[in-house]
């Protein structure tokens, strides 16, 4: 692994942390619900001290919704994420470990999937099960699992030839036992490298979800607040800066942490 | 001999494939007996991996088996897969492996994959598991068992891997062990103590063993029964001191010839064998198998392929047995 990409990771981690922060500090940062209407509309950034960032314009705290945004966005991203790989995971290890039929019908499904893309999918899913924050995780769960369903998939053909399998079958362990006990740890580790992949995906479709007025009507959303400002663009166009900026932020901590991780758990890999 | 533990009768394995496949096994039958140490010897493409895989149930599903199998104790045929096969799995039959650095999970603690053993096959709660692991650890010759119990395979060496993997198949109390080349890959002073620690089992605690190997030194020193595996086939079995000290079978004899007798000077006069082994394939109708690289073979042995019958001790599949020295 060389230096730039530890610092970068490094500096994607200290990005994560500081938006995990102010997601967990949101209450303490900017106490009340960030819906609320708390000054003139369209006060500019820095007009006043109360509001650092200034108002959009129906007069709601941006900072406030910053954020509250970050804390909708991070909670949904990691959610939906961990959903998505933890299907991929236990599909992808049914399929390698039992083979034949199961194996064919899995992964068929898995390919037809993949032949939508996950954003139009995840639209699909929310316009039909309804706008709420948890059906926005299953839609973005269900369209992204196919990846790690794969690759898993393809680590479990490998492992379960190993002969530590063959010990634990003539041992008398249960298959499904041995599928998830003793084969699955072994195939989890390429899995790494798709987490910050997975993440950072999950919040530019909750993002864009939200963008498009499918996220939760009830929480405050980056996504929302890019949409809610793009009609005073001329006027006040930090109403777009400032949420589409976070998205971005959010989304490169993400990758650059994910990316430093597997490429040190490679690293490890190889020097074995 | 007292009565088989085990006894395999008419074992064929055939893997199907381009050009009629591989008979991998042709007719094989075996009794392993309780307290005994049987050896099946041979060379690479022999069959007797092959035959190993089919006790223990780990032949790929599109190997075709024949043959059957009836262990003490159990009615029926044990070697289809199915039910019946899976009851068996670490309670009757245990199975050790060549590589105790690829046999056991290089994730979990040793203790771990002891313990999950334990409980398939006996129900105990974690506790009561751990306790008989460590006695099993104890068995096996492993010191300071508790602290070993919580190591990696990685962090272990290779004679430690290898009791632990012979603690592992002891778990479910088996009375039949198969041990597949269990010492190859160890170094040569360790070799010694897995092979004592293993004869140890078999006199104490009168289990079988079966110990397949290319390595007719292991096998000569440990082994009660010997048995001589060719292109598929038992070509000579019988008391180890005899099939050793006077082979009947030409294989075996060029065998027993080629093994460096212990304490024996490294300057030796090699007797390499005329041909490579028969390919796998399909073996041509009529005549002995080893016809080919034969010294002794005759008309007869290219037509007419011999049964096993007994030569003094020794059960030999040869018309034209070996008069060793008496």
């Amino acid at each position: 692994m060389t230096r730039l990409t530890l610092a970068l990771g490094l500096l994607g981690a200290a990005i994560l942390l500081g938006l995990g922060t102010l997601a967990l500090l949101a209450d303490v940062l900017a106490p009340g619900n960030p819906m609320n209407m708390v000054a003139r509309p369209l006060l500019a950034p820095f007009a006043d001290p109360r509001f650092p960032l200034g108002t959009d314009q129906l007069g709601r705290d941006v900072w406030a919704g910053i954020v509250h945004g970050a804390r909708v966005s991070l909670t949904v991203g990691a959610v939906a994420a961990a959903a998505a790989i933890g299907v991929g995971v236990v599909v992808g290890t049914l399929a390698g470990f039992v083979g034949g039929l199961v194996d064919d019908a899995l992964m068929r499904v898995a390919e037809a999937v993949q032949t939508v893309p996950t954003f139009l999918l995840a639209l699909a899913l929310v316009s039909v099960l309804g706008a709420t924050a948890t059906n926005v995780v299953v839609a973005i769960a269900l369209s992204s699992w196919p990846p790690s369903a794969r690759l898993v998939r393809a680590e479990v053909l490998r492992v379960r030839t190993l002969d530590y399998v063959d010990a634990a079958r003539v041992a008398g362990r249960a298959p499904m036992a041995i599928a998830f006990l003793e084969v699955l740890p072994g195939a989890l580790q390429p899995v790494v490298a798709l987490v910050g992949i997975t993440v950072g995906e999950a919040i530019l479709v909750e993002s864009a979800l939200a963008f498009l007025g499918l996220g939760d009507a009830n929480l405050q959303s980056w996504g929302t607040m890019v949409a809610n400002g793009r009609a005073n663009l001329r006027v006040a166009p930090t109403l777009v800066i400032l949420p589409g900026l976070a998205i971005a932020l959010a989304v490169l901590a993400v990758s650059l942490s994910g990316d430093a991780l597997s490429a040190r758990l490679g690293a490890g890999r190889r020097a074995r | 001999m007292s009565a088989p533990l085990a006894s395999l009768r008419g074992l064929t394995v055939h893997f199907p494939g381009r050009g009629g496949g591989v008979q991998a096994v042709r007719g094989v039958d075996l009794d392993l007996a309780a307290g005994q140490v049987t050896t099946l010897i041979g060379e690479s493409g022999s069959g007797k991996s092959t035959v190993l895989l089919a006790l223990a149930g780990l032949l790929p599903g599109r190997a075709r088996i024949g043959g059957s199998l009836t262990l003490a104790g159990h009615s029926g045929d044990v070697l289809p897969p199915g039910p019946a096969r899976a009851g068996i799995a670490g309670r009757e039959i245990g199975v050790v492996f060549q590589n105790p650095g690829a046999s056991l999970n290089p994730v979990l603690t040793v203790g771990d994959q002891v313990d999950e053993v334990v409980r398939v096959h006996r129900g105990l709660s974690a506790a009561a598991a751990r306790a008989e692991t460590l006695a099993l650890f104890a068995r096996c010759g492993i010191g300071d068992a508790e602290a070993r119990a919580a190591a990696y395979p990685h962090q272990l060496s290779g004679g430690l891997k290898q009791r632990v993997a012979i603690a592992a198949a002891l778990a479910g109390g088996p009375r039949l062990i198969l041990a597949d080349e269990p010492t190859t890959a160890l170094d040569a002073t360790v070799q010694a103590q897995i092979l004592d620690l293993m004869l140890d089992l078999v006199d104490r605690e009168g289990v079988g063993l079966l110990i397949v190997t290319h390595d007719m030194g292991v096998a000569g020193s440990i082994a009660d029964r010997l048995a001589v595996m060719y292109a598929g086939r038992i070509v000579e079995t019988g008391p180890a001191a005899a099939v050793v000290g006077r082979p009947a079978h030409p294989y075996s004899a060029a065998l027993a010839a080629a093994a460096l007798p212990p304490g024996a000077a490294s300057t030796r006069s090699d007797q390499p064998f005329p041909a490579l082994p028969p390919a796998a394939g399909p073996v041509p109708p009529g005549g002995c198998a080893f016809a080919p690289r034969c010294a002794v073979a005759t008309d007869r042995c290219r037509a007419e392929d011999p049964a096993l019958a007994p030569v003094g001790a020794a059960m030999v599949a040869c018309f034209h047995p070996q008069a060793g020295p008496a």
